[in-house]
């Protein structure tokens, strides 16, 4: 039965109300107001009818559709006068140095038509060919646009004339008064030299810095070096990561204030207690290529590394055995492995060194072992000269100077004079200093008391600043002078005793800049350019007078280096007083409260001076972390957990805090001496509880590089509460303290939770390896020198097969889906092999990579999820206390709480039997027959099914354009119209929707064989380089042709160690990796007293 | 030891009579002495290199009136011979042009008097009547093309008058079987509309209009088709250019080596545009041509920054600023040194006749194919069907191979008997089968 029940809308229809009636007709006209608006009289004014309308429509469709179809007109512009080595199309190589005063290393600058592209070791040179990501990423900052242009008067564009002539005036003025120039460790002999004459033209004869040794100069020290007096300028060197506290050690222990020369080769054992020496300390592109020797098996040696720190560090991550410990208990180790020592050789113990069990059992092995050594090395991180001062006595006792260690040939860089920078701060504002040239460093950045030199910067009569940027100290300065980027520039370099680098430009001058020590000897009134006063200093003193000075010159400049003979080694008898500072060690622990914050360098930032505004830097993953694009509190995991006011238990920690995309993490607020940051909480594994770390280099608040800043979902700048574009991170530097006069970076803290949540980029969210031995192989190096790999550690995978009727184990390789791809034995097969003993994962073939095959840079937004286009990435996975078979996955999943840590870089695999190839609809991904997986982007209709089908999840899909999209418009180079420059242009830079993956370097490939044809001759082992095989600084990486067996790689893929990845799988893959061996014994599981976690140790038998 | 003393002095003595009849007839010229075309062979021969027949400045001072310069024809003739002599003399004219230019005339010169005497009387003669300037010729560009262009549109008018005929001839016969339907007493045919009357029209004649759709959509297809194919092909793209260089006067005529001026050919990807320092080692010399005079060339010394006049460089230079012709996608690689030096390709191949041409072009492939001795290709000039095409067909000496890198190769092939038996299957081993076809050879 229907219902006849009516519903009204409201009372209006009800009432019939003619309003609603009308309105409720109209609600949907019918009609449409054609006539009325025919009747508009104002149509017919309009110059435009809808006849000419549609003219134009359809004209310009067709105009469209006719010019789509003309050839585009290129333009060509040759030289006019072509410089004879200059080849279009050709590449060319110049030697070259790179040091800012926290990194040195012998470099290779490639160039294509006059602009430098990709940066690469120079093999000639101690540092033989090692360069970590900053140097490599460092060719992107030259095209940074940011950089000052032009010179500045108190922030107005200003001319070279008018600014020179200000500055001559003002010291002219204040001659006799107190001219102070502040730099950063000056290690150049002819930079010192300009520095001199500046002095001199001020009325004094002297080499000013008297805390610099006598040695620092070497052969210039010999020839001009007049008796200090008074006048002329005051030269103050200042590094942000100071290391006073080694040199003023070996000054109370053997007299001579210098850093002296590690060699870690010849090292068997190493104990590092706190100290990164793969990452920054010291000259650690030289320390880790020589660490990297010692760490190959294959003569049944390795050396043994032992790590005693807070943070998970990249040289803590690789050792063999690793003690989380506080910071203020660096002392107490070096004091505990002494008496050990002391004990053995009969010296005197001192009183601490008081230590948790486990750190106390390792101690004692790491003693028992550096005593029966044959040549080992104890190094310490710890600006402290009281810590300094012992690990010298345990050095001397276990007789290593003279043999790693050398005090006749010490290292120039890093002689920061802590109390003469604290002292100018003071001057500065008690107004005494009358001008200040800031040349090479940036101190209100990074001083402890940075607001303070920004306070007395305005105090001080006339501040002028040499730099790149128009950094933190730089935009505050009266005159700002625009230096030259390194890769403009003509320097020399006297980094240690004996050894000379040399810096070429290559490239000319992109702005109105000038190279600093030009300033300088502009300002003292010399005209000459410093090209020639290089020469000038090196036809004195390095290379020496004589006619063959242009051979030796030239020979130097192609070399980038010239060595000097060096002084002969010898022991050292040791003077310090380690009692005293065992006291002053005791003292300093007492005073830290607490919780204990470490300011630390990250392996991408460095200690942030040019590093902040590189976006290949910022979105290179931390080695360890593997977060992009963020600045973050480093905390154990447990403490994350009390912090959040959870019960610390694994199932917490696998879920509470995991980070993933839609995973954030909270934010705390740490506060050290009443100075305060927020940041997010990264729950890192290995950290010892009761720390935390931050990292240096963010937090910035100058025009330092577009992507030292955040940027919104669609690229807009993110403001803070007052309106500037927000830093990345906070500056940890105020966390830095002067301590008895030297900077130290650590602190007592209190950390509060901050209840709001962040979102972290990361490129890693699982982090243990759960039992999948077919990617990461692991042994000891006990069970790999029984050599007897197939059974034990690297055993070859089997299927079970049905034959005849029985079940037997086949090996993967007898068994074919496909037939075979015919590339063993025949023609080339590309190749890569990864050693994972020596990959140390510092990521410099990550931005290598980047820089040689145009990837785009995607920023944190897009990391987030997951969109990375790195085509190399490094998995960093951490042991696991959980056995699979014992505790189930779940239990698996959470790493331990000082865990092993292992490296696989990963890259595409170029499987022989590739899933990826199968898949293809259009054939744009395929086989050659040289062994690599080709992808032809032009045909790729993107349909992903590839990425899908890969086991290594290596492939890239291109989602936006990145080249144009206003996303990526701050942070990605090629966007700008300078960063384009560093596109290289045998590679294509890929569209939007399609696939992209690692080729191998195809284009490199493709030129060594051309460059071997053309000779009519084979190709060398070692000839053809990938980006990321030339970018490894430890030689981890080997590429090569397979089927040759005069090559390594053949040798490398026939090893014992060596496996492929995945290889249950079938794929076939021409990527060979080496098993992993770490140089201890079995491992044991031990339960660690109330409220530890378990600890995996050692057995000590 | 005598005997080889003996010897040695025989062999001069046969030496010496040939010695001097090397020199006799090399030196001299046994035309008559007053011959200004015997002048200008000397002329060319030892003088042209430095000194111009007019007044013009070149690296020595012009010709032109030289002899009424001097003081006297002997010390003309001494100065020629060797200028230093003529200095010696202290005679001040030759001491004070001494210093006529920073670099020193050659010193001794070998030529005899006779021959001086055959420079001046060409000097006086010149020009000879086959070296007056001839009248720059123009290039005619034909225009066939056009007239194939434009034949359709000739059809369509047709067409349309053929329709107007066609419809007025209906109306005309309807009228006139209306007036004879009235003779006859029927009804008129009702007057129907054009597109009425063709609708039935074509309802009656369903299979012919049926065939002539078919027919049209086909034709469509088919042109659309082709229109596609022919995006991006560029065949006979002949931009113009800032110099009107001609590379038959250049290849052509002086018979210049292709990588003379293209020197990267050689060396690496791309051939280049040679570099205005490269057209100065002749045009320093050559200021004027036989097309168009002097204007062209003249461009040469704006961009280099040279004064003809002075003889000098100015330092103030203008980069020339070339339309790029041969035009490859960005996705596209292609070197130039693995095609020429590696594999031996004549640059015709893909350039074609360039010695017959004017200012560069795309060799449309059907003119490619005519030159002797290229591979016969199929699709257009550039695209990657000509590539793949050449690529296939092009065979690469790898047995017994001269070049070590094949040898190499063809070593570790021996290594499959059977697959090298695929291969070589018809005894050859082309770029194809050594991976010429694949993406990533050209693609990354």
């Amino acid at each position: 039965m229907g219902s006849t029940k009516k519903y009204w809308k409201g009372l209006e229809e009800l009432h019939e109300n003619p309003e609603f009636v009308k309105a409720a007709q109209s609600e949907f006209p019918e009609e449409l107001p054609v006539d009325e608006f025919l009747a508009d009289s104002k149509l017919g004014e309009t110059s435009t009818g809808r006849r000419d309308f549609l003219k134009f429509l359809g004209f310009s469709v067709t105009a469209a559709t006719l010019a789509a179809c003309e050839a585009p007109v290129v333009k060509s512009i040759p030289y006019v006068n072509k410089p004879e080595e200059v080849t279009p199309g050709v590449a060319n190589w110049y030697a070259s140095t790179y040091y800012d005063g926290n990194d040195y290393a012998s470099v290779l600058v490639k160039t294509r038509e006059g602009r430098p592209i990709f940066i690469k070791g120079n093999k000639i040179g101690f540092t033989n060919g090692a360069v970590n990501a900053r140097i490599n990423s460092s060719v992107l900052s030259l095209y940074d646009s940011q950089r000052v242009q032009e010179p500045m008067k108190g922030g107005a564009v200003a001319s070279w004339a008018g600014v020179d002539a200000d500055i001559m005036a003002a010291l002219e003025k204040h001659k006799g008064g107190n001219v102070t120039i502040l730099t950063n460790t000056i290690i150049s002999p002819s930079t010192q030299r300009a520095i001199d004459e500046l002095s001199a033209k001020m009325g004094g004869s002297i080499v000013s810095n008297e805390e610099m040794p006598a040695d620092t100069l070497g052969g210039i020290m010999e020839m001009e070096m007049p008796a200090p007096s008074e006048g002329g300028i005051n030269h103050i060197q200042y590094d942000a990561i100071s290391n006073s506290g080694i040199r003023k050690a070996n000054k109370s222990s053997f007299g001579q204030e210098v850093i002296p020369n590690y060699d870690f080769s010849k090292a068997e054992v190493i104990v590092s207690i706190g100290a990164d020496f793969l990452a920054h300390w010291l000259m650690s592109m030289e320390y880790v290529g020589q660490y990297a020797q010692n760490r190959r098996p294959e003569n049944g040696k390795m050396s043994r590394h032992f790590q005693f720190e807070s943070i998970m560090s990249l040289t803590g991550s690789n050792a063999d055995i690793r003690r989380a410990i506080k910071p203020s208990e660096e002392g107490a180790v070096a004091i505990s492995l002494h008496n050990h020592i002391a004990k053995a050789k009969g010296g005197t113990t001192i009183s601490g060194g008081q230590l948790e069990g486990h750190v106390e059992e390792a101690v004692a092995m790491a003693a028992k072992e550096l005593l029966a050594c044959n040549g080992s090395l104890v190094v310490a991180g710890s600006n402290s000269p009281a810590v300094q001062t012992v690990v010298n006595n345990i050095n001397a006792m276990l007789g290593n100077y003279g043999k790693s260690i050398d005090l006749n040939n010490p290292v120039n860089i890093k002689q920061s004079n802590d109390e003469g920078v604290e002292q100018l701060v003071k001057d500065m504002n008690a107004g005494k200093v009358d001008v200040l040239i800031v040349y090479g460093v940036n101190p209100v950045y990074s001083l402890p008391n940075g607001d303070e030199f920004a306070a007395g910067l305005s105090k001080v009569k006339t501040s002028v600043a040499i730099s790149l940027y128009a950094d933190e100290t730089a935009s505050k300065a009266t005159y700002l002078c625009p230096d030259n980027h390194y890769l403009e520039s003509w320097n020399d370099y006297n980094p240690k005793a004996g050894s000379y680098g040399l810096a070429q430009p290559a490239i000319s001058k992109l702005f109105n800049t000038r190279q600093g020590q030009e300033s300088l000897l502009a300002w003292a009134g010399n005209s000459t350019s410093y090209h020639a006063y290089i020469q000038e200093t090196w036809q004195q003193t390095v290379l020496g007078a004589g006619g063959l000075f242009t051979d030796s010159w030239n020979k130097s400049l192609h070399n980038g280096s010239y060595e000097m003979p060096k002084a002969t080694t010898g022991g050292a008898t040791f003077n310090g007083d380690v009692s005293g500072a065992a006291s002053e060690i005791a003292k300093m622990a007492g005073a830290m409260s607490g919780t204990e914050v470490v300011v630390y360098q990250k392996a991408g930032m460095g200690d942030g001076m040019n590093t902040t505004g590189n976006p290949w830097l910022q979105e290179l993953p931390d080695p360890i972390s593997k977060v992009t694009w963020d600045n973050y509190i480093t905390m154990s995991p447990a403490d994350v957990l009390e912090l959040y006011g959870m019960e610390v238990n694994d199932d917490n920690k696998r879920t509470a805090l995991y980070i993933g995309e839609q995973n954030p993490t909270k934010q705390a607020t740490v506060t050290v001496n009443g100075k305060s940051l927020t940041l997010p909480v990264y729950p890192s594994p290995g950290q010892k509880r009761g720390t935390i770390g931050i990292a240096l280099g963010y937090g910035r608040s100058a025009k330092v590089g577009k992507a030292a800043y955040e940027y919104g979902e669609y690229g807009d700048p993110v403001t803070d509460e007052n309106g500037n574009h927000k830093s990345i991170g906070a500056n940890a530097y105020p966390f830095t303290s002067f301590t008895g006069g030297n900077i130290m970076y650590c602190a007592g803290a209190s950390v509060t939770l901050v209840d709001e949540v962040y979102y972290i980029a990361t490129t890693q969210t699982h982090h243990t390896i759960m039992g999948r031995d077919s990617v990461l192989r692991e042994t000891t190096l006990g069970v790999y020198n029984e050599h007897n790999a197939a059974n034990t550690y690297n055993p070859p995978h089997t299927l079970k097969y049905h034959e005849n009727g029985t079940t037997v184990d086949k090996p993967i390789s007898e068994i074919d889906l496909w037939e075979a791809h015919p590339v063993e034995n025949v023609g080339h097969r590309w190749g890569l092999s990864v050693d994972l003993n020596t990959c140390i994962g510092c990521g410099a073939c990550v931005t290598a990579c980047v820089a040689e095959n145009n990837v785009p840079v995607v920023g944190k937004d897009e990391v987030r999820r997951a969109r990375e286009m790195h085509w190399m990435r490094i998995d960093r996975y951490y042991s696991s206390d959980a056995s699979i078979d014992e505790d189930g996955y779940l239990a698996a999943e959470v790493p331990s709480e000082n865990p092993e840590v292992a490296f696989v870089p990963m890259m595409c695999q170029h499987c022989n039997h590739a899933p990826c190839e199968t898949v293809c609809p259009v054939a744009a991904t395929t086989h050659s027959n040289e062994g690599l997986n080709m992808m032809a982007y032009n045909r790729c209709i993107g349909t992903r099914y590839c990425a899908n089908n890969c086991p290594f999840k290596v492939r890239r899909f291109n989602w936006f354009n990145y080249m144009g999209y206003r996303k990526f418009s701050d942070i990605n180079p090629a966007q700008d119209e300078l960063g384009r420059m560093v596109l290289n242009p045998d590679v294509v830079v890929r569209a939007r929707g399609v696939m992209e993956k690692c080729s191998l370097c195809v284009q490199s490939i493709q030129a060594g064989k051309l460059e071997a044809k053309k000779a009519g001759r084979k190709i060398k082992d070692g000839e053809i380089q990938t980006a990321c095989s030339a970018g490894c600084p430890t030689n981890a990486i080997t590429f090569g042709d397979l089927n040759d067996n005069d090559m390594t790689i053949a040798e490398h893929a026939d090893d014992e160690r060596a496996y492929n990845m995945l290889q249950e799988v079938g794929v076939q893959p021409n990527i060979y990796y080496m098993a992993k061996v770490r140089n201890k014994k079995e491992v044991k599981k031990k339960v660690m007293p109330e409220g530890e976690a378990t600890e995996t140790t050692e057995e000590n038998a | 030891m005598n005997a080889d003393c003996n010897r040695n002095s025989k062999r001069f003595a046969l030496f010496t009579p040939f010695l001097i009849l090397t020199l006799f007839f090399g030196f001299t010229s046994d035309l008559s002495a007053q011959d200004p075309e015997a002048g200008r062979k000397v002329f060319k021969a030892n003088c042209a290199s430095c000194h111009k027949v007019t007044d013009e400045k070149f690296i020595g001072p012009g010709l032109a009136g030289v002899q009424d310069r001097w003081p006297s024809k002997e010390l003309l003739y001494t100065w020629i011979k060797n200028w230093k002599d003529a200095v010696a003399t202290g005679d001040p004219y030759a001491i004070q042009i001494q210093d006529y230019d920073a670099s020193e005339m050659t010193a001794p010169i070998a030529v005899s008097d006779a021959d001086i005497d055959a420079i001046l009387a060409y000097v006086d003669a010149y020009p000879l009547p086959d070296e007056v300037a001839k009248a720059p010729v123009a290039e005619v560009a034909t225009e066939g093309e056009e007239d194939a262009g434009t034949a359709w549109m000739w059809w369509l008018v047709l067409g349309v008058v053929f329709l107007i005929i066609a419809f007025s001839a209906t109306s005309v016969r309807r009228h006139l079987q209306n007036a004879d339907r009235e003779a006859q007493g029927l009804e008129p045919i009702p007057d129907e509309s054009y597109f009425a009357a063709l609708g039935k029209w074509m309802w009656e004649n369903k299979a012919l209009v049926s065939v002539f759709v078919i027919i049209l959509l086909v034709g469509g297809a088919l042109d659309t088709w082709y229109t596609l194919k022919g995006i991006g092909v560029y065949e006979g793209y002949q931009p113009g250019q800032p110099i009107e260089f001609s590379h038959k006067v250049h290849a052509g005529e002086n018979e210049i080596n292709c990588v003379y001026c293209h020197s990267s050919a050689e060396k690496g990807r791309h051939a280049g545009i040679p570099s205005t320092n490269v057209c100065m080692n002749c045009h320093r010399g050559i200021s004027e041509g036989t097309m168009t005079g002097k204007t062209e060339i003249a461009k040469i010394y704006e961009a280099v920054g040279f004064d003809v006049k002075e003889q000098k460089y100015t330092g103030e230079t203008k980069p020339v600023v070339w339309n790029k012709v041969h035009n490859l996608p960005d996705h596209v690689y292609f070197n130039h040194s693995q095609h020429v030096d590696v594999g031996g390709i004549d640059c015709k191949q893909c350039h074609g006749t360039m010695e017959e041409e004017g200012v560069a072009r795309i060799m449309p492939v059907a003119e490619l194919n005519e030159v002797d001795g290229n591979v016969k290709l199929i699709n257009p000039t550039l695209t990657m069907g000509w590539c793949i095409e050449c690529h296939a067909e092009k065979q690469v000496q790898v047995v017994n191979a001269k070049n070590g890198y094949y040898e190499d190769i063809h070593k570790r092939f021996m290594k499959d008997k059977e697959l090298l038996k695929k291969i070589l299957d018809d005894d050859q081993v082309t770029v194809k089968e050594l991976g010429g076809w694949e993406c990533a050879k050209c693609h990354y």
